[in-house]
């Protein structure tokens, strides 16, 4: 199970990095942070510290949505200045 | 046994969103992949977890589907294949394996078998008293995190000419 979850982190990481657009790499980094909560929560399990297991991944997922409005903030900025939001074009973010 | 169809449901869909080309399908397939991933929670004994998960992942989807169709990526135009994308993707294949690999060898020291075993029902009672006696400020900070992420997000995708809506 704890390869699984580490799979779905990899391809987060392959999608992360081989997408072109902005959106993109940001359903990459939901997927990363999905496998890394599955992470802790069977971690806390087989180690006996339930509990802690699902609050890390609480903290993460809830983490992922900061990230998220973050991601989409930049998304907007760009699309103001290029009109598009291609990973190439996020260089600069002042007009 | 459950546990496991619902983990070959999310890889599925997490293969799917990561290598289909058109954004709306990624997007759903993201959804699938936050819904199979709670039911694994579900199976696993987290149900407080696995309903967080459920409702951020629906809210995720939803965000970018709207941000999708805002910024023109809901049908984006065909991208040619050139030596340098076929770099990156393959690039971007090996250190995915890497990952997985560190953390399949990272997962031997763990004990084969759950450790505590966990009863049927819900486990609110039990997280909702660790979380607000043993990890207050995480919770707080985490909070102060989400407040000022809102107000920054805000500040930068502002225009430049500070025209209002």
């Amino acid at each position: 199970m704890m390869a699984i979850a580490g799979l779905i982190g990899g391809l987060g990481l392959v999608a992360m990095i081989s997408r072109k657009s902005v959106l993109g790499l940001l359903v990459g980094i939901q997927l990363l942070i999905i496998g890394s909560t599955m992470i802790f929560v069977i971690a806390g399990l087989h180690s006996g510290l339930r509990i802690q297991g699902h609050i890390f991944g609480l903290f993460i997922t809830l983490g992922g949505i900061a990230q998220l409005v973050v991601g989409y903030s930049l998304a907007i900025r760009l699309f103001f200045l290029k009109r598009r939001i291609s990973m190439d074009d996020l260089q600069a973010l002042k007009q | 046994m459950m546990s496991w169809i619902f983990s070959g449901i999310t890889l599925a869909a997490v293969l799917m969103a990561t290598f289909v080309g058109h954004m709306r399908v990624a997007i759903l397939a993201l959804w699938v992949a936050g819904l199979g991933i709670g039911a694994v929670y579900l199976t696993l004994g987290a149900e407080f977890l696995a309903i967080v998960q459920w409702i951020v992942s629906t809210l995720v989807t939803i965000s970018f589907l709207f941000f999708a169709v805002m910024f023109g990526e809901y049908h984006p135009p065909a991208v040619k294949r050139n030596s340098k994308t076929l770099f990156v993707q393959i690039v971007s294949l090996v250190l995915g394996c890497i990952f997985t690999i560190c953390i399949a060898l990272i997962s031997r020291n763990l004990p084969s078998g759950p450790q505590t075993e966990f009863a049927d029902g819900s486990d609110l009672r039990l997280v909702g008293r660790v979380l607000t006696q043993e990890n207050l400020l995480s919770l707080e900070v985490l909070a102060l995190t989400l407040f000022l992420v809102l107000v920054g997000g805000g500040v930068v995708a502002r225009s430049e000419g500070g025209d209002t809506i």
